[in-house]
């Protein structure tokens, strides 16, 4: 029994499929040879997206988007398709890459499939309290147009559940 | 387990030149530790002095301990070296028990000190000028006690304890350049530069710099190359060596291990070696870190640490007069011959006559009674004349 067994016996017995998908992804980035090509270059073009957002910002106070591109899908749909699981992504990463300060808040349903549907705010560097004002304001007239929170919508759980099942089930006779 | 073969010194220093190369480490004596608040204590209970950063739990973020920096800084101005402008902390990747983050928040490419120098003395006032590469921060691991073994390391062991007071506290790291042309004074000469640094951080006030605490380590780099070669041979990199002594012999016996194996046509194996004070050999431990990737990027968790011009030449003003030159004044105003002057020194009482001075005696009758009188019988009884403080009981 040695250290490196026990650390290899509870780290993968802990970390789920995504966690350690991202740990060999990362440890492949930064090993030898490759830093240059894959963790260096990612830093530069962070910076390029920072400079990106400097520019947009000298033209807004600030930036609007949907949360997600998609509205959610259903649980399990895309464990095998992780890069599609990713690209759900793609309107909150470059928050995160740029540093910048973002807030998501109910936009309400969607038409296709009355699943709910978020509105992305985004402010430069340190100014938080500017989303708290703009999305106060958007959040009042959005529930003065539904009367109330877009949560009081949502259908009843018990018997979504119970649909869910059903519909399991006739999946599960294919 | 077998002993490796070596050749006398002075024949592998017939056939040989070596080189030497030191990774010295110092302990900060900074209140608390180098990303977190937890204290900075030798000897407590263990596992007490430590919180969720020092143990690497999710989600916790370093914070950067400003007087570490003033004491890097400090360190770097009194070995000569450039003060980097700016600079920035890296993650150095790799899994052990001790390391409880599985990294080590160091410095990497970008250290905060680099390009210094260290003018060291030998007994006989040789100064040899010895290149430093850089001096740079990181934190110290914890500590791992083997338990059950005869040797107490690990091998052969049952179990290993391991205490997280010293995760996290600073540490300076600092780096020689390859010495060359030391020649058979080799072995003085890593005693001395390792006395020289310590004796400086000391002085400076940033460490306790107690060798048996392990407040100041050293890693010896030793490899041999036959006389006229340039390239340099494989060097093998001795660890704990834990007093002054052991950094001669260890050096020394290095020497006479490379020349062996060499004289026997086979090449030095490049690895990692432990140091037996009971011995006085060393022994494999293990194959030398090119195998370790340890996937170095900059620390994400904090920006860099900026040093102005003039932040650094307000800590340069504060620096006390450095120990060589503390030695130069008290040796002209004392009057001392040379060899009178390296006797004391040798003696390790120039503190004391200092004192007895001060207290009112001439130079000359302190250095006659210290010399002639305690030293004498601290030799008789087999103890250090210096640092017990007998000087109290005498003035």
């Amino acid at each position: 029994m040695t250290i490196e067994r026990v650390m290899g016996a509870t780290r993968a017995a802990g970390f789920g499929d995504e966690v350690k998908r991202r740990i060999i992804l990362g440890t492949y980035a930064l090993s030898a040879g490759y830093y240059d090509a894959y963790y260096g270059s990612a830093q530069k073009v962070r910076t390029l997206v920072q400079r990106d957002f400097d520019a947009a910002f000298a033209k807004a106070d600030v930036l609007i988007s949907p949360t997600a591109p998609t509205t959610a899908f259903p649980l399990g749909e895309k464990l095998d398709d992780p890069l599609a699981m990713y690209l759900n992504d793609v309107a909150t990463i470059p928050a995160n890459l740029a540093g910048v300060p973002g807030l998501s808040l109910p936009g309400g349903l969607a038409d296709e499939d009355g699943l709910p549907v978020g509105i992305q705010l985004l402010a430069p560097a340190r100014e938080d309290a500017r989303l708290y004002r703009v999305g106060a304001v958007l959040e009042s007239l959005l529930e003065a147009n539904w009367g109330g929170p877009l949560l009081a919508q949502a259908p009843d759980l018990a018997a979504a559940a119970a649909g869910t099942l059903e519909t399991q089930e006739a999946k599960n006779e294919h | 387990m077998s002993t490796d073969d070596i050749l006398s010194f002075d024949e592998a220093m017939e056939k040989y030149d070596p080189v030497l190369g030191f990774e010295v480490h110092v302990e900060l004596n900074t209140k608390t530790k180098m990303f977190s608040s937890a204290p900075n204590v030798f000897g407590d209970e263990p596992n007490t002095n430590v919180n969720e950063v020092d143990l690497g739990m999710p989600g916790v973020l370093p914070v950067v301990n400003k007087t570490a920096i003033e004491s890097s800084i400090k360190i770097g101005l009194a070995l000569n070296c450039k003060i980097a402008e700016s600079c920035r902390f890296a993650r150095k990747q790799y899994f052990y028990p001790d390391t409880p983050k599985n990294f080590q928040t160091s410095q990497y490419d970008e250290p905060i000190a680099y390009d210094g120098y260290l003018d060291v003395e030998l007994e006989d006032g040789t100064v040899f000028r010895v290149e430093i590469e850089r001096a740079h921060m990181e934190e110290d691991a914890g500590k791992l006690t083997h338990m059950g073994g005869a040797t107490g390391r690990i091998q052969g062991a049952d179990f290993s304890l391991v205490d997280y007071n010293r995760a996290g506290v600073p540490l300076v790291e600092i780096v020689t350049k390859p010495i060359e042309g030391a020649g058979s004074r080799a072995p003085e000469l890593a005693k001395a530069y390792v006395a020289a640094v310590r004796e400086i951080v000391k002085n400076l006030g940033v460490s306790d710099a107690k060798m048996e605490r392990g407040n100041v380590r050293c890693d010896a780099n030793v490899s041999l190359r036959p006389h006229g070669r340039e390239r340099f041979g494989i060097r093998s990199e001795t660890k704990n060596v834990n007093s002054l002594r052991a950094v001669e012999h260890a050096v020394r016996y290095e020497i006479q291990r490379h020349a062996a194996v060499l004289d026997a046509g086979e090449p030095v194996i490049q690895e990692t070696r432990h140091w037996h004070e009971d011995t006085r050999t060393t022994t494999s431990g293990r194959a030398k870190s090119d195998a370790d990737d340890y996937r170095y990027f900059p620390e994400p968790d904090l920006v860099p640490m900026v040093a102005s011009r003039e932040w650094v030449e307000e800590l340069r003003a504060t620096l006390p007069e450095p120990p060589a030159e503390r030695r130069k004044r008290l040796k002209a105003d004392w009057g001392y011959s040379d060899l009178e002057f390296r006797d004391v020194v040798n003696a390790g009482v120039l503190d004391e006559i200092e004192e007895t001075i001060a207290a009112g005696a001439s130079a000359s009758v302190a250095r006659k009674w210290w010399m002639g009188e305690i030293v004498g019988r601290a030799k008789a009884a087999d103890v250090d004349p210096g640092p017990g403080r007998p000087a109290r009981h005498h003035r």
